[in-house]
């Protein structure tokens, strides 16, 4: 027989695909898929996040502060000085605050959102108890102003949970839950520090190849401090952004994770590895 | 996230218990630190930011004392720490700019290399961190030998400050510090912007240093001679200046120094510094088993705490806490329940799923987008992805348009400076990228683009569109078309062609889609001139469509 080649066909994007299979599981979880701008006020990345204004992290060298347009528009009144009293003195949230004057203007600044709890945020912020429970997911772009290529931009994979009688034992059971369905066979839980969880988790797997436990992202329960501003009610709220690139590189067993997004046509149209993870 | 460089065998001696490598590891991470690397006798030690207190290796070894169980609780620094007569005077015209000023004298030291290592690695990291590179806060220590006291801390004009800077060998004004000295010129950003800087000095009218910039060479130099030193904390927050300030002191104070508080005066009040009283807390039982979905008896609560170094008594069916007052990232009731668990382990707590039923669902956008990029599939086209963040040069100037509204970002340390408002720049900058590759070429991407909005919260928003791009040497408008024609149909779109220049087009040989009288995209072949932009040799017909409308 003479020797063919394969036929030409297209293809979904290997990353996409595994974009589909997350947004899948969530479902099946029960989760409502959510978004938001890309380009955030820093009062719902940061303020409405219990960050307060002076933190490292709202400085240029980690974040996409915006030239045009500089500035956006600040919520409602009440919940600004919600958020404000909370910053200064922790309002009747049972926290000391951080003992500093907070300006709204810094809070107008726009920027590229650095996460997307600033999903979470708008979200709580919309949330009525009497509906509870709320699941909602969002799987989308984040920006960081680093010399890192690959961290410019990546994908966050981010869920939430706000329900009565929920606790820390939830928030893991969710994960464990999310991770065997993403066939990783060996996590672990490391005690860890964000400013808008407390308690503060890394979720982390066991590469089997390099034999080193690797960071899946961050997860938590959110502050008083963050959710009685945004809900009015000390309902408990379970969290987590996961790191999509890194399940990415395991899934697909890709060694360098600046090469998650390949735009080599060649590769893209061939590249689709069978996994039962997906 | 700070790192902590210790010696293996130095950690081990503060320690007081010989641990291997593997249980030390393991005690880090219960507590919430990660052993990042073991070269030899080096270890390094990454520290979550909350815990500036953990920053000295004396810290460590009491965090992972306390842990052990090697001593529970409280230390009681506040029995050890003795008042002193010895005067520090913080003068009015420094409250513009550094209000706030604490200081303490420390005795009974005993200055090897591996403390003075020690002091500095906590200084720089101190500095670098907590003290937001000293302008929050900032330390200076001296030999407090040759100082006579009362201290004064007072602000003068640049040129009436005078003093030899550390690695110096001659006098400079204040002025001359931050032009001329490294470090003076590293800082001077703090203070410049003042007509008058911060000046320590002694009551025999010595110059001890120019805080937070640098200090005295005759004054401000720690040796292995050194047995008694003058700590100062200048800053811009009180309960920072203080918080850094203890954790210095306890620091020393475990090395076996006999720490004096100062008499702090300020015109109006007077403090004796460093503080050490506990912060109180009450905390209910009930509260931490909610959240943690346990039942903890009090007693084990007491017990779990005492591991972390924080006391606890039941009084009265409430337990009363007693927390160091180094521990800054005490904010809440709920931050002593994250220690509680971490004593515990958080991975001794048994995972279970929630039971709550709910519907699950997708945006209706998603639901649309992935049907049209399931035909676009069918229709052989290879999916690709791009970034939002993009380079004026690619989304107007190569495509050969004028440069229109768009987002764009504040010192971007890459190339890339701007939000896209178009994919088919990015599609083009794909087959760049693909010149080595077989034709023909044919690719989509779905995905969102920003334009400027001014009736939105945030000026802006972002729009899904379509985007497909044909590189062959056949391709033409009649193929893009022809794509397009079975995407309308699949779909059933309403959507007319009306003949429209655009510049990155053909003129000709492009046209507007439109959608209820409204343009939502622009088809046909792209400009010779842009594809050699592009460093192409084939022909490029592209299609790009909004696809807001459907939704």
């Amino acid at each position: 027989m003479k020797p063919v080649q394969p036929a030409f066909h297209g293809s979904k994007h290997y990353a996409n695909i595994l974009r589909d299979r997350l947004k899948r599981i969530f479902l099946d979880m029960g989760f409502i898929q959510v978004s938001s701008p890309m380009l955030e006020i820093s009062f719902w990345n940061f303020d409405a996040l219990f960050v307060p204004q002076g933190h490292p992290i709202r400085d240029t060298s980690d974040t996409f502060f915006v030239k045009e347009p500089a500035k956006g528009l600040l919520p409602d009144a009440k919940l600004v000085d919600r958020v404000k009293k909370t910053h200064e003195s922790g309002w009747t949230t049972g926290s000391t605050g951080f003992g500093y004057n907070w300006g709204a203007e810094a809070a107008r600044t726009n920027l590229l959102r650095t996460d997307l709890t600033s999903i979470i945020a708008r979200e709580l912020s919309n949330i009525k108890i009497k509906e509870l429970p709320l699941k909602i997911f969002s799987i989308d772009y984040v920006f960081r102003n680093t010399i890192n290529n690959r961290l410019i931009q990546s994908q966050s994979v981010t869920g939430l949970m706000a329900d009565e009688k929920i606790n820390f034992k939830h928030l893991l059971g969710l994960l464990n839950n999310l991770f065997n369905k993403l066939g990783f066979s060996e996590t672990r839980f490391r005690p860890s520090y964000f400013p808008y969880t407390e308690l503060s988790v890394k979720p982390e797997f066991f590469n089997k190849s390099s034999k080193e436990w690797v960071s899946l992202g961050g997860a938590g329960i959110l502050r008083p401090e963050v959710v009685k501003p945004l809900t009015g009610s000390e309902v408990p709220v379970l969290a987590w952004g996961l790191d999509f690139e890194r399940i990415l590189a395991d899934i697909y067993n890709i060694k360098d994770l600046s090469e998650a997004y390949s735009t080599d046509i060649n590769f893209v149209s061939s590249f689709n590895p069978f996994s039962k993870r997906l | 996230m700070v790192t902590l460089d210790v010696s293996y065998s130095r950690l081990i001696e503060l320690i007081g218990r010989r641990l291997s490598i593997k249980q030390i590891e393991s005690v880090l991470f219960d507590i919430g630190f990660e052993l990042d690397e073991v070269a030899g006798d080096e270890l390094k030690i990454d520290i979550t930011s909350d815990r500036p207190d953990c920053v000295s290796p004396q810290g460590m070894a009491r965090a992972i004392r306390s842990y052990l169980g090697i001593k529970l609780g409280l230390i009681d620094y506040a029995s050890k720490f003795k008042k002193s007569n010895y005067e520090f005077i913080v003068h009015d015209s420094l409250r513009k700019i550094r209000p706030y000023a604490v200081s303490c004298i420390i005795k009974n030291l005993n200055f090897t290399d591996k403390l003075i290592r020690d002091v500095i690695w906590v200084q720089e990291k101190l500095h670098a961190t907590y003290g937001r590179d000293r302008s929050k806060a900032a330390i200076g220590i001296y030999p407090f030998k040759g100082i006579v006291p009362p201290i004064h801390l007072k602000a003068e004009l640049p040129d009436k400050i005078r003093f030899v800077p550390l690695e110096f060998d001659r006098e400079l004004t204040g002025a001359q510090i931050l032009k001329e000295h490294p470090t003076g010129q590293k800082y001077a950003g703090i203070i410049r912007g003042f007509n008058k800087y911060p000046v320590l000095t002694d009551s025999a009218g010595n110059v001890l240093s120019m805080p937070p910039i640098i200090n005295s060479q005759n004054f401000g130099r720690v040796t292995p001679d050194t047995h008694e030193i003058f700590i100062e904390v200048t800053g811009t927050d009180w309960l920072t200046v203080n918080q850094v300030l203890t954790i210095l002191a306890t620091m020393f104070a475990d090395e076996g120094g006999v720490v004096y508080q100062m008499k702090v005066k300020y015109s109006d009040k007077t403090y004796y510094t460093p503080l050490i009283k506990p912060d109180r807390w009450s905390i209910n039982l009930d509260y931490i088993n909610k959240s943690l979905g346990r039942n903890f008896s009090a007693k084990e609560v007491i017990t779990l705490l005492g591991r972390m170094g924080i006391d606890c008594k039941l009084i009265k069916n409430k337990l009363e806490v007693q927390v160091p007052f180094y521990r800054t990232d005490v904010l809440h009731p709920i931050d002593l329940i994250d220690d509680i668990a971490r004593a515990y382990g958080f991975n001794n707590f048994e995972p279970i799923m929630p039971k709550s039923p709910t519907i699950g669902g997708l945006l209706p956008r998603n639901i649309f987008n992935n049907r049209v990029r399931e035909l676009m599939v069918g229709h052989g086209l290879i999916e690709v992805f791009t970034r939002a963040l993009t380079t004026l040069e690619d989304q107007f100037n190569k495509v050969n348009l004028p440069v229109d509204k768009h987002v764009s970002v504040v010192k971007p340390k890459c190339v890339e400076s701007i939000l896209r408002v178009s994919l088919a720049p990015e599609l083009m900058k794909c087959f760049e990228s693909n010149t080595h590759g077989d034709y023909p070429q044919r690719i989509f991407e779905v995905n969102d683009i920003t334009l400027i909005d001014e009736s939105s919260d945030v000026k802006s928003r972002n729009e899904t569109r379509l985007c497909a791009a044909i590189c062959s040497s056949s391709t033409n408008f009649t193929e893009i078309k022809e794509l397009l024609e079975s995407l309308k149909s699949s779909l059933g779109l309403k959507l007319e062609l009306r003949e429209h220049d655009y510049g990155m087009l053909i003129k000709g040989r492009s046209a507007s889609i439109n959608h209820n009288g409204k343009q939502v995209g622009f088809i046909g072949e792209v400009h010779p001139l842009v594809i050699n932009n592009f460093g192409l040799k084939l022909p490029v017909a592209v299609f790009e469509l909004s696809l807001e409308d459907f939704y």
